[in-house]
């Protein structure tokens, strides 16, 4: 079993702000963590548990039994309070405190106090309970651990924070890559390490996606995920990185030739391809895995899917888009758009990106063909577009935007102190600039908090699948 | 195990309708079972009604709805306007009542709209 733990961004700073005190002592806090199964990491081919922060929880005044500059225990009262509401919710309790002289590591009375509630916890939820532990180490590092057991604690491969900024906390970076060297005297060995030990999902393979997995190979990214559910064409040539005419004939996945495209770049990527759909089940596992994601699909169930996953999940989710109206239609717009998915962001849908009613005739035509054909004959749903345009260098422009939000997010370059939520560029007039929404206050998604960080649930992602 | 969102089961339960979650053919929904219908303004007084909800609800609206057993109207012995096309589930001909959505609100609509549809339709039939 592998451990990694994601908080929300607003969460690292409440923490912060709880535990932080000007007497150095210890303090502590609780959190409710939800859960993410990876029953299978298409990497690891092991199970993981990613615990992903829903709700920071204070320990009410005078809960704190003793604390001392070295050492915290706690009264039993809030903490079975905690367990309770646990339990109700389908969360996962954890405790949190500080080590203020910056002590990077759990001490043996924190073991000992932490065996005690791990028994109290077990004794209330069961025996399956698990309790995390988080610990606060100098006011600026995480460490983090779950007891599965009241023997010992496996300790978390990662700590995260999502929010404006992509932060890590551990897992030290391995051995530098000669095939990155170059990289290395801009951004150091440090974030190539980061890269390296990344998990990057590409959802769609065409235009923008295959430039996207590309230029994700060739920064470094150790661990792609590709979904795509269709095969190359001869009008795809014009635009998909890697296909040839070949590809086309032999009527390849698009996942497939990607594969054998990186794999050939002999850089060490391990790719994992999902040829289908991905809200199909077999893809969970693999998209849950996953640190980022590229939106690459225009398919708008597709891309409402996403947004969920990227508040349930906390995992941050990099949304393109490549408008190219022409000049016929009126003013010509050419726009490369590259939007952030995650929580504290508006979403997608009060951005006005995707149509519910599009999307809903999307799902039908999945689900139900022969509905949807009957239905488009007595004209209640609209059939298939005409073909867009599209043009290799938009396209691949459009994920170079994309990507270097990645890296905006990891470094910030730009010095702007973290990620533009949108980012739109004109191509036709060289313009680019950040573009803000309005967020409908009834948004489920994105403007209530009851979805964020709440991981695995029934129905899964609270919606019809 | 339950697969409606659990605002709309909350909503159902809370509202005290005989409901079952039923799949067929790929196809998710919920038939309400023996539903009032307005008085006197159809053969039967209730019926079941199949409202079928998309991969992707509530993000993705759902759009017609059924009804079994076909309702014609008492004033003219026919099916209403946009009500005489058969739908196949769970091996049952459905009667297809043609109302469409042209405005879905996530966050904002759920079942009870749905529900507030097929009120309206079953009172403005004609």
């Amino acid at each position: 079993m592998h451990l990694d733990v994601t908080l929300q961004a607003r969460h690292a700073e409440a923490l912060r702000d709880l535990l932080q005190r000007p007497d150095g002592i210890e303090a502590s806090a609780y959190v409710l963590f939800g859960r993410n199964v990876v029953g299978m990491d298409p990497w690891s081919r092991r199970r993981r548990l990613r615990l992903v922060s829903h709700e920071v929880v204070p320990v009410p005044a005078g809960d704190e039994i003793s604390a001392s500059a070295r050492h915290i225990t706690w009264s039993t009262a809030s903490f079975v309070s905690l367990c309770r509401q646990a339990a109700e919710r389908g969360l996962l309790p954890a405790i949190v405190h500080s080590h203020p002289a910056g002590m990077r590591a759990f001490s043996r009375q924190d073991d000992t106090n932490e065996r005690d509630l791990y028994r109290l916890l077990r004794n209330r939820n069961g025996a399956d309970a698990i309790m995390a532990s988080v610990l606060l180490a100098g006011g600026d590092h995480f460490l983090a651990r779950a007891w599965f057991d009241d023997k010992e604690p496996v300790a978390a491969d990662i700590v995260r924070s999502v929010g404006s900024r992509l932060l890590y906390f551990g897992g030290e970076p391995g051995d530098s890559n000669p095939a990155l060297v170059r990289q290395a005297l801009l951004f150091g060995d440090a974030v190539n390490g980061r890269l390296a030990a990344m998990r990057v999902g590409v959802v769609g393979c065409g235009g923008t996606g295959s430039a996207t997995a590309m230029l994700l190979a060739r920064l470094g990214i150790g661990q792609l995920a590709l979904f795509d559910d269709d095969i190359v064409e001869t009008s795809n040539l014009n635009r998909l990185h890697g296909a040839r005419r070949a590809d086309a004939d032999a009527m390849r996945p698009k996942v497939e030739v990607l594969a054998r495209e990186i794999t050939e770049l002999g850089l060490g990527v391990r790719v994992h391809t999902h040829r289908g759909w991905i809200e199909d089940e077999a893809a969970r596992d693999a998209l849950k895995a996953c640190d980022v994601i590229f939106g690459c699909t225009d398919d708008h169930a597709g891309r409402m899917f996403l947004n969920r996953l990227s508040h349930f999940y906390l995992i941050p989710v990099i949304d393109m888009g490549l408008a190219i109206e022409p000049a016929s239609a009126g003013m010509r717009d050419m726009s490369a758009r590259v939007t952030v998915l995650t929580p504290g962001a508006p979403c997608i849908s009060c951005r006005g990106i995707v149509d519910p009613k599009v999307a809903g005739e999307e799902a039908l035509r999945r689900e139900a063909p022969e509905d949807y054909e009957r239905q488009k004959r007595e004209a209640y749903v609209r059939g298939g577009q005409n073909p867009a345009p599209a043009v290799v260098t938009f396209t691949t422009e459009t994920a170079a935007l994309a990507v270097n939000e990645l890296l905006q997010g990891l470094t910030d370059y730009r010095a702007e102190g973290g990620w533009a939520w949108e980012r739109v560029r004109r191509l036709d007039r060289g313009i680019e600039r950040k573009r803000g929404a309005i967020q409908s206050p009834h948004c489920p998604i994105c403007a209530r908090e009851d979805y964020w960080g709440r991981g695995d649930m029934d129905p899964f992602m609270d919606r019809i699948s | 195990m339950s697969f409606l969102p659990t605002a709309d089961r909350r909503y159902l339960e809370e509202r005290g309708l005989a409901f079952r979650e039923v799949e067929d053919g790929g196809r998710k929904g919920v038939i309400l079972s023996g539903f009032a219908l307005p008085a006197a303004k159809f053969q039967v007084v209730a019926a079941d009604i199949l409202i079928l909800l998309p991969r992707g609800y509530p993000d993705a609206p759902p759009d017609m709805f059924y009804a079994l057993p076909w309702l014609s109207l008492v004033q003219s012995s026919r099916y209403p306007n946009c009500a005489d096309q058969p739908q196949q589930f769970e091996s049952q001909k459905w009667q297809r009542w043609s109302r469409h959505n042209n405005n879905w609100r996530p966050g904002v609509d759920g079942i009870w709209t749905m529900l507030k549809r097929v009120e309206q339709a079953l009172q403005e039939a004609a």
